[in-house]
């Protein structure tokens, strides 16, 4: 059973990390919308997209990258105005682990 | 210059001595069939022999290749799926690629296949010209590194196997990993075994020629195998009567055997006389056969009176035009393509025109491009040339030369893509405590493989580099190899694209575990460089091919199906230069010369119906000694004329 619980909450924090890390990705690292551009690029390549469907989706790329910079910018000059406080989850699992075992990391 | 008459003289000879012979080519641009004037096919075919019996075969890579793989694709499938994270679809989609280039390869597995099926007492080999042929003898090699990487697919489901069931059962799939390692191993050995296995090397008695084969032979020692012979083939005879042309010829060919002698000491040297009449057929094979059999160079040959000659240009055509640059090669040109059977004189060509290009004008970059694995436009221009690109001073302004080094420039990239797998394995293995030791290993296996069809890719690859968007160079002329695999590096583009719009699509598939990184970006820039090569090679107003050919039957033959293959892919002919035409002289130079008029007309007959109406067809003399340096292929160029005939008929359809 503590190998069971040990694998549960290991598990739910695995997954917790990640979806702070892909939050966090997601507002304040432009790494991953430059592979997003990378990717319409190569379906266009491909044929995939028409060219119309990448121009929308190009905008709104390049919308996002800007909006990071801007927000990179305004954070090296004071307090962000975005901040991760926590992530609330719930499991199924009455008995098993709690869920608040370490549920929200803060984020400046 | 002959490899295949040389070979089709020795397997009629070894028929009639009463043996069960196959003579096979496995040049891409087969001449087998046209020189034997008999129809031949992907099987073996009998021919009408006096005693013993022959066969012939011409190899034919793609079916071969496709046929190959149809036989073992469960297999194939079974070891890339249990080898990789790739699922059916995408195993589907990589086994239907097309791979070109692959003509050696194939042609090995091919040869032992026809080899054994009936018993034969000997195998004569026709093979692909010089720069290829190396490749060939290292496709066992080869051969051994595919089933090393198809070897370590297995490895990963092997040991699952025995992890989880205790005990591995090898099955098919392991049966054809044994089978390509066999056949590795067995034609290595074939090929190193001295009393199994003879290599004869035929050569022209031209300085290029010799200088090509000492790089041949070398490369070849250093790989284990061993030239036995020397075949100097059409080795002009002393003139009937005092011709200075011949007597120069005799001469300068001299020289070339004397060196050759002095350079090959402890091998055979046969020479074999020019026929007044271009051999083909069965019959007129016999007595190529009875020229190599006596044609041991014992003591050599009566030397002819000296007279003191300079290099001779033809007079016969006098009457016609010279050519006018601009209609070969219009000033819009960026890219202009020589292709043409070996020995024809392509890469003096190439570099002639080069020259004339920066006369024409000379502030226009030109860089001079060959692709010939086996190269020799440094011998041409007179000085050494390598893979970096090098100044050539061309009197009123300077273009460039590069020698592409596929080997080389493979390296390089095997480095730089290793790095780039590394990261895509440190990422997937990420949070996970799986080491994917066995998919690092298939992957730096698979990177270490030397492809098929390097020399083309690599030959495509550097004329991206030089006319790409801000590309350092306003035009180039590529030297290629011999005509077939002129062609595969023609269609490389198309072929390439498949694959690299294959990989894009795997990789796009999977970018939520690997990420597309430095790869994607990668791929994504070289599919959209082949698709500009690919639309500038089909572009009027950018590119032209020229074949380049001689005055006689079998380049004839091979230059309307070069012509007919270049129109259907879609490439712009812009010529055809016939190259050394025999000047006036003797008796037997003039009907030497009448001949090359008839072979001529003929070509001019058949290129008609394939070619645009005012396609010039070029007459370039014979010069004795050959062009060399900038200055003699200037003045050589010059002296190219219009053929009148074919500007007749052109002038006619002009007119209508």
């Amino acid at each position: 059973m503590i190998i069971l619980d040990t694998l549960l909450v290991g598990g739910i924090k695995f997954v917790l990390g990640k979806i702070v890390d892909a939050v966090d990705a997601e507002l304040n690292d432009d790494t991953h919308l430059r592979e997003e551009l990378l990717a319409a690029q190569m379906r266009l390549e491909l044929g995939e997209i028409t060219e119309a469907e990448f121009a929308a989706t190009e905008r709104q790329i390049l919308d996002a990258i800007r909006e990071i910079r801007g927000r990179r910018e305004r954070a090296d000059e004071g307090p962000g105005d975005v901040k991760i406080t926590g992530i609330e989850a719930s499991t199924w699992d009455e008995d098993g682990a709690d869920d608040d075992e370490e549920a929200g990391r803060g984020r400046g | 210059m002959g490899k295949t008459t040389c070979a089709g003289a020795v397997a009629l000879t070894q028929a009639e001595r009463g043996r069960r012979v196959l003579v096979i080519s496995t040049d891409p641009a087969h001449s087998l069939a046209d020189l034997l004037e008999h129809p031949l096919g992907a099987a073996a075919r009998p021919l009408p022999t006096r005693r013993g019996s022959l066969y012939a075969v011409e190899l034919d890579a793609d079916a071969a290749l496709a046929r190959f793989v149809r036989a073992r694709r469960a297999q194939l499938a079974r070891i890339l799926s249990r080898g990789t994270y790739l699922d059916d679809d995408d195993i589907e989609r990589l086994l239907r690629l097309a791979l070109p280039g692959v003509d050696e390869l194939i042609g090995l597995l091919e040869l032992t296949r026809l080899a054994g099926a009936r018993r034969y007492d000997d195998v004569v080999v026709d093979t692909a010209p010089t720069g290829h042929t190396l490749r060939l003898l290292a496709m066992p090699a080869t051969l051994l590194r595919i089933a090393e990487v198809l070897d370590d697919m297995q490895a990963k489901h092997r040991f699952l196997s025995e992890s989880l069931g205790g005990r591995y059962r090898p099955d098919t799939a392991d049966a054809l990993v044994d089978e390509i390692a066999t056949d590795g191993r067995r034609l290595g050995d074939l090929l190193r075994d001295r009393a199994r296995c003879v290599f004869s090397w035929v050569l022209l008695p031209e300085t290029l020629a010799l200088e090509e084969t000492r790089d041949a032979v070398a490369a070849l020692t250093a790989a284990g195998l061993v030239v036995d012979e020397l075949i100097v083939n059409r080795v002009t005879p002393p003139p009937p009567t005092r011709c200075p042309t011949c007597e120069a010829r005799v001469r300068a060919e001299d020289a070339v055997i004397g060196a050759a002698r002095q350079a090959f000491r402890d091998r055979r040297l046969r020479r074999v006389p020019a026929l007044a009449r271009e051999p083909r057929g069965l019959s007129a094979l016999r007595a190529v056969g009875r020229a190599l059999t006596d044609g041991l160079d014992v003591a050599s040959q009566p030397r002819p009176r000296r007279a003191r000659v300079g290099p001779r240009h033809v007079r016969r055509h006098d009457i016609s035009r010279p050519v006018a640059l601009d209609a070969l090669v219009p000033p819009t040109v960026r890219l202009v393509v020589l292709a043409g059977k070996g020995g024809v004189g392509k890469t003096t060509c190439a570099a002639a025109l080069a020259v004339a290009l920066t006369e024409r004008v000379p502030h226009r970059r030109v860089l001079l491009l060959s692709t010939d694995p086996a190269h020799s436009l440094g011998d041409v221009l007179g000085m050494p040339l390598g893979d970096d690109v090098r100044a050539v001073d061309a009197g009123s302004g300077r273009f460039s030369a590069r020698e592409v080094d596929a080997g080389r420039l493979l390296s390089a990239r095997r480095a730089a893509y290793l790095a780039a797998v590394q990261d895509v394995f440190d990422a997937l293995r990420g949070g996970s405590a799986f080491d994917p030791a066995f998919d690092r290993a298939v992957v730096e296996d698979l990177i270490d493989l030397a492809p098929p069809g390097i020399d083309e890719l690599f030959g495509m690859l550097a004329v991206i580099e030089a006319l790409g968007d801000d590309g350092p160079f306003d035009t180039v002329v590529l030297d290629t190899a011999p005509t077939g695999h002129a062609l595969r590096l023609l269609e490389m583009p198309e072929a390439a694209l498949e694959w690299v719009h294959a990989f894009m699509a795997i990789l796009l598939k999977y970018r939520n575990v690997i990420g597309l990184g430095d790869l994607g970006a990668d791929l994504l820039e070289l599919s959209r460089d082949l698709r500009r090569l690919h639309a500038l090679l089909r572009d009027r107003e950018r590119t032209r091919a020229l074949a380049v050919t001689r005055a006689a039957e079998l380049p004839r033959l091979e230059t309307g199906r070069l012509v007919r293959e270049l129109r259907s892919l879609g490439v712009p002919v812009g010529g055809v230069v016939v190259n050394a035409l025999t000047p006036a002289g003797c008796a037997r130079c003039q009907t030497a010369a009448a001949a090359e008029r008839r072979s001529v007309r003929r070509l001019a007959r058949d290129l008609r119906a394939a070619m645009p109406a005012g396609v010039p067809i070029v007459a370039a003399p014979a010069l004795v000694p050959p062009p060399r340096g900038v200055a003699a292929l200037a003045r050589w160029r010059r002296a190219w004329r219009a053929e009148p005939s074919h500007d007749r008929n052109s002038a006619t359809m002009d007119s209508r």
